[in-house]
């Protein structure tokens, strides 16, 4: 890149044969004033926009989007409790208080959302337990959008033998035995473990963003534009970043938020089965487990607050997975 | 440097920007359990053409019969079963990635489709300037200079820098399209049905505003559409593709006046005329296009030839000079 | 000739997210008996929307407003939604610009005009079928009997486009509304079906309402021609008369601006700017901020379609106030 060539179209450095822009002799002016065929553009809104980039933007866009921003908020606050307060309070969470077992929530400032069978902290366990849970949610998205996005990116773009191999590779996968596989690895590695939950949800899961990503990059390589950088002389990893992978990601994105939301559900589900995190290591899952005899019990506090704390966390992440999806997309204002 | 190379290439002659040999470009197609080659797709099968510097070569035939396979494998978006190109004696197929790099620079496409061939995730300055960016031209802030005087030369506002294409109607579109072209001071542009897509009223803009950006900038076309009026309006000479041959090449107004070839003959007497007083003997054509998968023998166009006789379905016709300049490919021309 | 169609001053609105569309505003036309009439005009001036107005065919975000389509002395508009149903298919067919669209891919083509033929006629199912190897045969297929067994995805576009054309005839409809009916479809194919239409328009005596934007088909095929802009009609005429003197400045510039075969032009003639913003189109005639001519009045005034030179040539212009 060391020698700049003469610019291509008249200005600044470099002459043209003949005249200058400048100097079109056309009436190629036509087209400027009302030309908006699109519903909703005003015409003159269209001269002297701010240039930004298309990253900026979305950001910009995200941030007008009130829903989402709340939701993102809201997600915040858990995430910086569930980090901050355990360090704070410590072991508090696994301290069991057998005097005061099933202490009804809202009586004391000492166990403000009460105690469990077992008199150990209602909120010291459920803020403990997001760490869990987020964990779980977060890390092993992150294991789907990086196994499945990339091996779905590659054999989308690729296509050919690869394509043919890797989608092979995904029918095994799709047809393990979900709970086997957990079991087995549980029993191969000697006991449950958090990251071997991860690493399992992660390993068995991310099919379906590889298929949900291969499917977009095979119909987004053939698209014009990408045609067009491309006999520009784009390298295949600008084509892939600039191009292809902005217009793929709105379906990634609600599946993945929806990945985090069924993730934790489902370390709650092994939980309850005894396959994940085991006590006294809270998880929203775990503390679930025993819901039915809450429940019977008439403990239903024991079952609300982690459920709501569950649900709305869920919630929190898909409204800020569809915030992300509209700032994605520069037709929404 | 390309002065070198070209005398390795005694074969291109004198003033022959492009030049185009036997190309064949099949596409397989795959099918059974191992995903072997079932069939080929023939969509080109032997087209050799040149164009002139400075000339416009119109390409035209019916749907499907190679016109945009050609176009895309001149610029190597998809690779050539055999045959060979070059572009002012480099040879584009056997470019090694820089050399290709260097010919992306002097070759340029222009799409049918103006809602598939712009990025909707990028501003049209992006779009724009991105031969810019990929070839290392100019510093930022030149860039934004050269893509503001470039909207100006195909008729839009430089301001409209920071706009996204969904704001602009199909003819600005496509405007935005040749100024990416334009972008990289091309030699050759390989327009692919550039107006087919617009209203009448906008295609004779855009027409126009191609005419004015040849003899600015010296630009020479391969001009590939399916409307006989337009082709003629801006080609010097004219190719005429039937099921992936080109069955007839002449001067634009010789081959109107004195079409040789059955196919261009009927070709022509079917064209709807905006004049109602006009009445012509018209040679409708019964059948359709066969398929590429399986062309007839002999010559292509037998089937549905009014003309036809045993000697075509056993001997193919080879594309002769039948009077000066014009060429066809029919026995009896 | 009696008038078979007769639309008075039709408007169709569409409510959508930014505002209201008016895609239909004020529409008059009339189309005699046997008549071939072309409606021609940009993408987006109304046309499928007229054709889908006479047929009440509309999307739910859409709305007649006001005015009235006669069809012999009825009002489609009031009409009870059994016995506009009665109309469509038999006395009132369409055919659209993609084929396949308006096939339904899991019935064979035979079994599809069958069912056509039997919404309207008393038979039994082979006698339909009978009649839709009959139509196969009137459309040109070769070998109806085995094409009528087969399904829409194993033809070719211009095949579909013979079956579509077969179905909307079968009924025998005094009136076919043929909405871009070769738009999709390669010159020389295109050939075969406007010469397949000539053909049963003889056989048959419904009258054509003709959408296109190829003012050579039009020139080709209709016997009047009228010029739509901004959900309005601008001028109508015979075609000859469209053709030789053209009296809006839109239709002028229209003509002005195709490539003609084998007159090659210096320079084509251009209509600078495109169409209006149809959330918001100018006061006065939508036409002005394109018109060379701008007459007085245009600014204010939406110019009334009136009757200029012959009771024949209307045209909705200030200039010629
Ligand atoms: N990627 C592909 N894989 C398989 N077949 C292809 C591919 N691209 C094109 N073809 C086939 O090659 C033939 C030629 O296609 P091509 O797009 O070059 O035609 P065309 O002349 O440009 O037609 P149109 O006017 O419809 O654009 C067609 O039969 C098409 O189906
Ligand atoms: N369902 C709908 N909702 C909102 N607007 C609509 C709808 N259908 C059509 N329109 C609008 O109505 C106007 C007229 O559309 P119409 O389809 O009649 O155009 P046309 O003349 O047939 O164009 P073309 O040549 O592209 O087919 C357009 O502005 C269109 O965007
Ligand atoms: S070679 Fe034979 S079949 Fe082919 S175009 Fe000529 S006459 Fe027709
Ligand atoms: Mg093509
Ligand atoms: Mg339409």
């Amino acid at each position: 890149m060391a020698q700049v060539p003469p610019l291509p179209i008249g200005g600044a450095t470099g002459g043209l044969p003949g005249a200058g822009p400048g100097q079109l002799s056309v009436e190629t002016t036509v087209d400027q004033e009302r030309a908006i065929a699109q519903p909703g553009v005003k015409a003159d809104e269209l001269a002297g926009a701010p240039e930004l980039g298309f990253w900026k933007l979305a950001v910009i866009r995200f941030l007008h989007h009130r829903v989402a921003t709340g939701a993102l908020l809201i997600l915040g606050v858990i995430v910086v409790a569930a980090v901050v307060v355990p360090i704070i309070t410590g072991n508090l969470y696994s301290i069991q208080d057998y005097r005061h077992p099933y202490k009804a929530p809202f009586q004391s400032f000492q166990h403000l959302l009460g105690t469990d069978e077992l008199g150990q902290d209602e909120l010291a366990r459920l803020l403990r337990g997001a760490r869990v849970s987020l964990m779980v949610g977060i890390l092993a998205v992150v294991g789907y959008l990086i196994i499945g996005g990339g091996l779905g990116a590659l054999a989308g773009y690729y296509g050919g033998w690869l394509d043919n191999a890797l989608m092979r590779f995904t029918d095994i996968i799709i047809s393990m035995p979900f709970l086997l596989v957990v079991i087995a690895v549980t029993a191969a590695t000697g006991g449950v473990r958090l990251s071997t939950v991860i690493i399992v949800i992660a390993a068995t899961g991310w099919f379906e963003i590889g298929r949900l990503m291969r499917a977009q990059f095979l119909v987004l390589r053939e698209q014009e534009f990408v045609q067009a950088a491309r006999a520009l002389g784009a390298s295949n990893t600008r084509i892939i970043l600039r191009h292809i992978l902005p217009n793929a990601l709105a379906p990634i994105i609600v599946s993945a938020t929806l990945g985090v939301s069924g993730i934790i559900l489902l370390e709650a589900a092994l939980g309850f089965l005894g396959y994940s995190i085991p006590p006294p290591e809270p998880s929203w899952g775990n503390m679930l487990q025993n819901f039915e005899e809450y429940l019977l019990s008439d403990h239903t506090y024991l079952v609300i607050f982690p459920a709501t704390a569950l649900v709305i966390t869920a919630l929190a992440i898909n409204l800020v997975g569809d915030g992300i999806r509209d700032a994605l997309d520069p037709r929404q204002r | 440097m390309s002065k070198q190379k070209q005398k390795a290439h005694p074969t291109v002659v004198n003033g022959a920007l492009l030049k185009v040999q036997d190309l064949v470009k099949f596409f397989p197609i795959k099918g059974g359990l191992l995903q072997t080659t079932v069939a080929n797709v023939k969509a080109v099968d032997g087209v050799s053409f040149e164009i002139k510097k400075g000339e416009t070569l119109g390409l035209i035939g019916e749907s499907g019969s190679g016109k945009s396979t050609v176009a895309r494998t001149i610029l190597r978006l998809i690779p050539p079963t055999s045959g060979e190109a070059w572009l002012e004696g480099r040879s584009i197929f056997k470019a090694k990635k820089k050399e290709l790099h260097e010919i992306r620079r002097e070759v340029q496409i222009i799409f049918q489709d103006p809602y598939g061939s712009l990025n909707p995730r990028m501003s049209v300055g992006e779009i724009v300037g991105e031969g810019l960016l990929v070839h290392g031209i100019g510093s930022a802030h030149e860039r934004d200079k050269i893509v503001s005087e470039l909207l100006e030369v195909v008729g839009l506002r430089g301001q409209y820098r920071g706009r996204f294409p969904h704001e602009f109607s199909g003819g600005q579109r496509q405007r935005i399209g040749i100024a990416r072209a334009l972008a990289l001071r091309p030699k050759l542009i390989i327009a692919d049905e550039p107006v087919s897509a617009l209203d009448v009223s906008i295609q004779s803009q855009i027409l126009n505003l191609l005419e004015d950006l040849q003899n600015e900038f010296d630009l020479t076309y391969l001009f590939v559409a399916h409307n006989m009026a337009v082709v003629e309006q801006v080609s010097d000479r004219i190719a005429v593709m039937y099921l992936g041959k080109i069955v007839e090449l002449a001067p634009a107004e010789q081959l109107l006046r004195g079409p040789r070839h059955p196919y261009t003959k009927a070709l022509i007497s079917v064209i709807p005329i905006p004049d109602p007083t006009l009445r012509r003997d018209q040679t409708v054509l019964s059948g359709e296009m066969p398929s590429p998968t399986n062309p007839p023998s002999g010559c292509h166009f037998r089937t549905r030839c009014p003309i036809a006789t045993d000697y075509c379905a056993e001997v193919e016709p080879a594309l002769r000079e039948v009077s000066k300049g014009q060429f066809a490919a029919c026995h009896y021309a | 000739m009696s008038d078979l169609l007769r639309i008075e001053d039709l408007h169709t609105q569409f409510h959508v997210h930014g505002g209201t569309v008016k895609a239909v505003d004020g529409v008059n036309l009339t189309i005699p008996a046997r008549a071939t009439v072309g409606l021609v005009g940009e993408s987006g001036s109304g046309k499928s929307i007229t054709a889908l107005s006479i047929m009440r065919l509309l999307e739910k975000n859409g709305r007649i407003t006001q005015g009235h389509v006669w069809f012999h002395d009825r009002d489609l508009i009031g009409l009870p939604d059994e016995e506009m149903q009665d109309i469509r298919g038999n006395d009132i067919s369409m055919i659209f610009q993609e084929p396949m669209t308006a096939l339904n891919p899991v019935f064979t083509v035979g079994d599809q005009i069958a069912e056509a033929v039997r919404l309207h006629q008393k038979v039994d199912h082979q006698a339909g079928l009978n009649r839709a190897i009959e139509m196969l045969r009137l459309v040109g297929i070769s070998d109806p009997k085995r094409r009528a067994g087969q399904y829409p995805h194993e033809l070719s576009g211009g095949m579909r486009q013979r079956v579509m054309i077969a179905m909307a005839l079968s009924t025998s409809p005094e009136l076919l509304i043929a909405d871009e009916p070769t738009t999709a479809l390669d010159v020389t194919i295109q050939a075969q079906i406007l010469k397949l239409m000539r053909n049963l328009k003889g056989e048959f005596g419904s009258a054509i309402l003709l959408i296109t934007h190829d003012l050579g088909v039009v020139a080709e095929m209709c016997d009047s021609v009228a010029v739509m802009y901004a959900g309005r009609i601008v001028e109508q005429a015979t075609t000859e008369e469209l053709f030789a003197s053209p009296k809006h400045p839109y239709t002028q510039g229209l003509l002005a601006s195709i490539p003609r075969l084998g007159k090659k032009q210096e320079r084509l003639h251009v209509i600078t700017g495109s169409v209006p913003n149809p959330l918001a189109v100018p006061p006065g005639c939508a036409f002005r901020p394109r018109c060379p001519i701008k007459a007085p009045r245009s600014d204010r005034d939406i110019p009334p379609l009136t009757a200029n030179g012959s009771a024949e040539h209307l045209v909705a212009c200030w200039q010629y106030e």
